[in-house]
Formats: C-alpha cells, sequence, structure tokens
C-alpha cells in the first residue's frame, strides 16, 4: 500500500513541484500515474522512494513511514527509475547479483529469480556482458529486473515501457497484473493513455504539480460525457482542474 | 565561423559544472575558492616566477633557457594529460551521437572541440607560464614593443602540445575499423597514457647531465641534451626562447607561423580522418562468450553481505571506466615521474648530500623534514587522485541509488572513504617505504611514517567525501566530463594544503618553542591526527549525509 497524503515539494524556494497532492494505492491494485512533461510525477516518486524530501504531507509505504523509517520502508520498494543507464561497467549478472545483494535475497532465491526474469524479457544470454554494451531497451530490461529481484511488496515504476519491445513490455503487463491480484501495489507513470486504458484500476492525473483527478478511468469519461481518453487528457491539460 | 563558435559555447556550456547559485553553499564555494587561490594558485606561480627570476639572473645577458627550462616542462606533462582529455574530447564525448548527423564539416567540429579543450584545460599552465614570463621580465626586462607579442606567446605555448596530442589521436584512432569496440579503444587510451608516461621519464631522465650547482654554466654551454631534444620537440617554445632572449620580432613571426603549421596539419588531418576514426568506433561492443557462460554463472552466483556488495561495486566501477581508472589510478604512478626528476637532478647535489648525512647520523632537523615530507607527500597524493572528492560525482545522474536502496547513508559513506584510504594508501606506502629504505630509515622511525601517513590518507579522504556532497557534479554525459572542470578536486586540495600547511605550522613551532625531543613530538603527531581524524569523520557524517539527503 502507498498513502500519499498532502504532500508538497518547493525547489529552490521558487518553483512548487508538487502542490498538496494527496491520493492512495490500496493493496491489490495497479495505479496509473498520468500527466504530462514537468507535471511533478517523478518529484512524487523520487519522495515515496526516499530520493527526495517531502516538504510537507506524509508518505507511507506499506507499514512503513519513508522519512521516519526510510531502510525499512526502501525494503518494500520495487523501483524503476526514469534513467536505464545506470552502472554501466557492470555485467548484467553483477548489476542484478548487486541488487540480490543489497536487499538481502538468499542464494537458493536468487538463482532461479534471476534466471526466470531473465529469460522471460530476453536478456539471459546477454548476463556476462558489461550493460555499456547493451541497447537501451535492454538497459531498461536490466532496471526492471534489478527493481524485482527481490519480489518487493510495492512496485513504483516511472516509465518503466520506454525503450521495452512489444514482447516485454507484454511481459511486464502481466507481471504487474500478476503483482496485483496477489494484493500488492502497483503505481506507474505513463504518458501512454491506451496502456493506462487496458492496465490500471484507478488513475492519478496531476498537472503543474497538482492533482486534477483520482479514480477509475469509467468515472473520467463518464465525467466527460463519453469522449475518447485522448480527447479527455488533452482538455484536462487545456483548461483548469475538474 | 558561426557554427564554429556556437559548437565552442555549446560545448564549453555542457562541460561546465553547475555553481550553487544562493546561500551557505555560494559562501562555502565562494571561501573554498579563496583558499584554492591562496594555497595552489598563488605558491604555484611565485614559486615559478622565482625560479625563472633566479636563473634568468644567473644566467645573464638575458638568456631566456631558465623561462625556457620550465616551459618545456609544462608541455611535456600537458602531452601526458591533453592525450587522454584529447582522445576522450573527440572520441567518447556523449555528445558525439548528436554532432555525427548534422551537416558540419569535421574540421569545424574538431577546431571546436580543440577551442573547448583548450580553454577548460590551459587555464592553469597559462598562469604558471605568465608567472615564468614576469619571472623573466623581472630578472632582465623586455622591450616594450615586445610585451604584448610576449604576452599573446605566452598565452598560445598550450598550443602546440594539445595540437601534437590531437594529431596523434586523429593519426591512431583512423584506425578504428581494426579496433572496433569502444570498449577496447578505451582500454587503448591507457596504454597510450602508461607509454607517454614513460617517453616523459626518458625525457627527464636528459636532465642527469645538469649539475643543478653548475646549471647556468651546463645552460651557456647549451650542452644540456634535455634542451637538445625538447627544442627539436616543442619548436615553438624554441622560438618563444629565442624572442625573448634576441629580444627579436621575427623570432616571435617564426613562433606563429610554426603554431599555425601546427594548428594546419591538426586540422588538414582531422578533416581527412576524424569522421572515419568516430564513425569506426561504432558502438560499445559485445562479448562473443557462448550462451553457456551466462549459464554458469547465474548458476554459480556468490551471495555478499550488502555492504561487501556496495564495495565490489564501488571498485568496478573505479578500475573498470577507463578515465577513472586513468584519473584516480593510474595518475599516482605520475609522482614517481616527479620524484625521479627531484632525484636525478638533485641527488649529486651538495645540499642532497649533506642531507643524507645529516639524515644518518641523527641531525634531528633533518629527521623533522623528512616528517614533513612524508606528510606532504600523502596530502598531495590523496587529494590529488580524486578518489575521494568525486565519491558523489561519480554516481551522476544516477545518484538516486545510493538514496533508494536500503543500505544506510553511513554504510554508503563509510565504503567510499574506504575505496579512497585503499587506494591511495597502496601508493602512499610504496612512497614511503622507498624513502625508508634509500635513507636507510630504522625500523621505529618506518612504523612512524607509515603509521602517520596512514592517519593523514584516513583523514584526506574524509574531507575530500565531505567536499563532494556539499555540490557534487551530477551533470555529466561522458566518465572523464564528471572529472574535468570538477571543483570539489581542486578544493580538496586546497583544503588539505591548508590544513597540511597549518598543521606543520603548529609542530614547527611547538618544536622550535619548547625543544622537546623529537620523539615526543612523534607522539603529539599521531594524537593529533587521531583527533583530527575522528572530528573529520563526525563531521562526513553528519554534515554530508545532511547535504546528500538535501540533493
Amino acid at each position: 500500500m502507498i498513502s500519499f497524503q498532502h504532500v508538497s515539494k518547493t525547489f529552490d524556494g521558487k518553483v512548487k513541484a508538487v502542490d498538496d497532492v494527496s491520493f492512495t494505492v490500496n493493496p491489490g491494485e495497479i495505479v496509473g500515474f498520468i500527466g504530462p512533461n514537468g507535471s511533478g510525477k517523478t518529484t512524487s516518486m523520487k519522495m515515496m522512494t526516499g530520493i527526495l524530501n517531502p516538504d510537507e504531507g506524509s508518505i507511507q509505504i506499506g507499514k512503513y513511514d519513508i522519512v521516519k523509517e526510510p531502510l525499512k520502508a526502501k525494503q518494500e520498494i520495487g523501483y524503476i527509475s526514469d534513467n536505464p543507464d545506470q552502472f554501466l561497467r557492470l555485467t548484467g549478472l553483477e548489476y542484478l547479483n548487486l541488487m540480490a545483494d543489497i536487499y538481502g535475497i538468499a542464494k537458493e532465491e536468487r538463482g532461479g529469480r534471476i534466471e526466470r526474469f531473465a529469460k522471460e524479457f530476453g536478456v539471459y544470454d546477454v548476463l556476462h556482458r558489461q550493460m555499456a554494451g547493451y541497447s537501451h531497451g535492454m538497459r531498461q530490461k536490466m532496471m526492471v529486473l534489478g527493481a524485482l529481484v527481490h519480489e518487493p511488496e510495492v512496485w513504483i515504476l516511472d516509465e518503466p515501457m520506454t525503450g521495452l519491445d512489444p514482447e516485454s513490455a507484454f511481459v511486464l503487463k502481466q507481471m504487474m497484473r500478476e503483482h496485483a491480484d496477489k494484493g500488492y501495489s502497483v503505481l506507474f507513470s505513463t504518458h501512454v493513455l491506451e496502456v493506462a486504458e487496458k492496465l490500471c484500476d484507478r488513475v492519478v492525473i496531476i498537472r503543474y504539480g497538482k492533482k486534477l483527478f483520482e479514480g477509475t478511468l469509467e468515472e473520467l469519461v463518464s465525467r466527460y460525457h463519453n469522449q475518447s481518453l485522448e480527447e479527455i487528457f488533452l482538455e484536462m491539460m487545456n483548461h483548469e482542474g475538474i | 565561423m558561426k557554427v564554429y563558435k556556437q559548437l565552442v559555447r555549446t560545448f564549453t556550456n555542457s562541460g561546465e559544472m553547475e555553481m550553487p547559485k544562493s546561500g551557505k553553499q555560494k559562501l562555502f564555494y565562494a571561501i573554498m575558492g579563496i583558499i584554492a587561490v591562496c594555497f595552489i594558485m598563488v605558491p604555484c606561480c611565485l614559486l615559478v616566477g622565482y625560479l625563472s627570476y633566479g636563473i634568468t639572473l644567473a644566467l645573464g645577458d638575458g638568456c631566456a633557457d631558465g623561462t625556457l627550462f620550465i616551459i618545456h616542462f609544462i608541455a611535456l606533462f600537458s602531452i601526458v594529460f591533453g592525450m587522454n582529455v584529447i582522445l576522450n574530447v573527440f572520441y567518447f564525448a556523449g555528445d558525439i551521437p548528436y554532432i555525427l548527423p548534422l551537416p558540419i564539416s569535421p574540421c569545424k567540429v574538431v577546431a571546436a572541440k580543440f577551442t573547448t579543450a583548450y580553454l577548460s584545460e590551459s587555464v592553469m599552465q597559462i598562469l604558471i607560464l605568465i608567472s615564468a614570463l614576469v619571472g623573466y621580465y623581472f630578472a632582465t626586462g623586455i622591450r616594450w614593443f615586445l610585451l604584448p607579442f610576449a604576452l599573446i606567446g605566452t598565452l598560445t605555448l598550450p598550443v602546440a602540445p594539445l595540437a601534437y596530442c590531437g594529431i596523434m589521436c586523429v593519426l591512431v584512432m583512423s584506425f578504428t575499423k581494426l579496433i572496433r569496440k569502444k570498449s577496447h579503444a578505451r582500454k587503448l587510451s591507457i596504454v597510450i597514457f602508461l607509454f607517454l608516461l614513460i617517453a616523459a621519464l626518458y625525457f627527464v631522465s636528459l636532465l642527469r647531465d645538469i649539475d643543478m650547482m653548475q646549471f647556468t654554466e651546463q645552460l651557456k654551454a647549451g650542452k644540456s641534451s634535455f634542451f637538445y631534444a625538447m627544442n627539436i620537440v616543442f619548436p615553438t617554445n624554441y622560438f618563444f626562447g629565442q624572442m625573448l632572449t634576441r629580444q627579436s620580432l621575427m623570432a616571435f613571426l617564426w613562433y606563429v607561423l610554426v603554431n599555425a603549421g601546427f594548428i594546419g596539419v591538426f586540422l588538414l588531418l582531422a578533416q581527412k580522418l576524424y569522421y572515419r576514426g568516430v564513425i569506426g568506433l561504432g558502438a560499445e561492443g559485445g562479448d562473443k562468450k557462448p550462451r553457456t557462460v551466462a549459464v554458469n554463472m547465474v548458476k554459480a552466483v556468490k551471495v555478499n553481505k550488502p555492504w561487501v556488495a556496495y564495495w565490489k561495486k564501488e571498485l568496478k566501477v573505479l578500475f573498470r571506466t577507463p578515465a577513472f581508472f586513468l584519473n584516480c589510478i593510474a595518475v599516482n604512478g605520475l609522482w614517481p615521474v616527479l620524484a625521479y626528476a627531484i632525484y636525478v637532478m638533485q641527488s649529486d647535489s651538495a645540499i642532497f648530500q649533506w642531507f643524507y648525512v645529516s639524515y644518518r647520523i641523527g641531525n634531528e632537523m633533518a629527521q623533522w623534514v623528512v616528517t614533513l615530507l612524508v606528510l606532504g607527500v600523502t596530502v598531495l597524493l590523496t587529494a590529488a587522485n580524486s578518489i575521494a572528492s568525486s565519491s558523489i560525482t561519480r554516481e551522476g545522474k544516477q545518484y538516486g541509488f545510493m538514496k533508494y536502496i536500503p543500505l544506510p547513508y553511513e554504510t554508503q559513506f563509510h565504503i567510499k572513504a574506504m575505496v579512497s584510504i585503499l587506494i591511495s594508501a597502496v601508493f602512499v606506502e610504496i612512497y614511503v617505504v622507498i624513502l625508508c629504505i634509500a635513507l636507510k630509515v630504522s625500523m621505529p622511525a618506518a612504523l612512524f611514517y607509515i603509521v602517520v601517513s596512514l592517519l593523514e590518507v584516513v583523514f584526506i579522504s574524509y574531507l575530500g567525501l565531505y567536499l563532494d556532497t556539499v555540490n557534487p557534479k551530477l551533470v555529466w554525459d561522458d566518465e572523464l566530463n564528471a572529472l574535468r572542470g570538477n571543483y570539489n578536486i581542486f578544493f580538496n586540495m586546497a583544503y588539505a594544503m591548508l590544513i597540511a600547511v597549518i598543521f606543520a605550522l603548529v609542530l614547527a613551532a611547538l618544536y622550535f618553542f619548547t625543544k622537546m625531543p623529537l620523539w615526543i613530538l612523534d607522539i603529539i603527531i599521531i594524537v593529533l591526527l587521531l583527533i583530527a581524524n575522528k572530528w573529520m569523520i563526525a563531521v562526513c557524517l553528519k554534515k554530508g549525509i545532511k547535504n546528500l539527503e538535501e540533493l
């Protein structure tokens, strides 16, 4: 479960990147985090994962407050950042092992998990190569694997589909659904409305750091008199909140 | 020309480190800047200026060989370091994939990249060269009409060594079709660096024929093979020296002509070969090991404690990234060149012999000097290798990793400091042991030097780490860019030198005013260093972690 309550964040005392935003991702739910570039999605996700501290408000990951008990909260999170160009001098396997070591995964579990995930994402054969030689998409796959290798309860995924080939995107979407069906929580940001439409139980839409909408897509569509999702999104971005 | 100027502006801006704009950080950086100027730039400039002044006076007749000696020395080292910079800027920079598709001639791209490298790499060099010129001016004077030309000459002296690097890079890299993989080319840059280091060592060894006590006579007689070799390798330096000695405008014209020749050859080669080399490099390249390798590796995975895994990650990044390996690890090998240079120039001198004998018979002053030498070398080596002062910077845009993993910041900080301590200590202790063997130091004294240098390495490492948390350079597109123009590295050296000077002055005051036995002073040194370390570690963990949290 993710509880994001009355959270605000200002940069340099001037730019209010997140302004009193509240929402919850319940157990068993996939929530899409939608908004244009610079709307505050990544800043919000960085606060959820402990990369940034909120100026105001509280963030709860499972039972733990990310500010008060950061290590326990972080142990619960699987996070994919928006930049897959990480640790390029490590081999894929070294990177996955690093993540597994840091999250304290036992040897019996990790070998099997790495093998299964790597095969599902089609990167098993390149695990022994340095990631500097990987394509953008392959690096993105490694980030997904690194985030999930410890099988965290809460998934926070910042644009996870970017750069993935259709097959891997399908696998990831399936994994997200399975994860939610087990009673865990998934929050992911995206620009692709079709993905949100097919995958999300609910969506949170933000613009200029303010929440515009939280609810199911059916609720959203009914409010906008059955317009297409794309039309609704464009209208929301061009007008003040609803 | 417009495109060239635009490219220079773009490359310069993209390589610059963002400075704090307001608040405490801005004040902190201003103070650090003043310390850096006072404790690195000013002492270096004064020393070089005085050296140039002294030798010029001794040579008489306006002979500029003393100044030329300094110029040659700087040119030699700017090739050793410039090669790595040029290679990286031309062939491995992150902007290359964006530049290649543009309809710009290779000549313009290379000229802009060369100008950017010259502007960013030559500031300190130019300051030192100007100091040498000022020293010469005060010793013998320069005709008024030559002054602007002398100044123009000084500003452009670093061009030829950099052009050399450019020519060598373009030639070597035109064979990238044979190298193919970028990773191999990067390894090649390490080989070139080591080769140049050996070449520099060879040229320095030519100084063996200079007896420093009779240096002026040797120069006057023109018998120095070092000068002979260097005048051929760097004709621009030679003509600049001639301009000063003969007060001749004609020599300056020759200087300009030869410089233009260097640039012309370089740009011509670049026009023909640059794109061929860059395109030939292609991608990083993969590994052709069979699938079974991956299968076996997955089966053989080892489990580590989180801190061990983090430690291994730090070491792998440092050793496997050529830019980090060269600038943080291999650079430690530069010190033997300097030490060797001092040795070959001074080993036969009366003062060196006197010092050696004095130390052997237990002269307290000589022993005191050795202690200061150990302290000084340790400060310089640990601060200059930038392992600690680039600890956070090296994370780059992925610094968030440090913050979202469930590993306490304290642990991460200690590991980063330990990496610096381990690598620096290995090199520092090599020098300390060599020094102990050369001076036939007793076992207790050797142990003392080892302990003192280790304690100092710890201090400088935590200091560097702390300084890098204040305003790390996190936005860089290639690894060398992370280190180039990174003020934290410069500030760490300045701060370390300031502290070392204060430390030495306090100890000197204690020694001269109390006349206490040296062994008591040795104990005081160890106790002071222990206290300083405890304080520095506490500051690093408290304020450094706060800085990281605020990033």
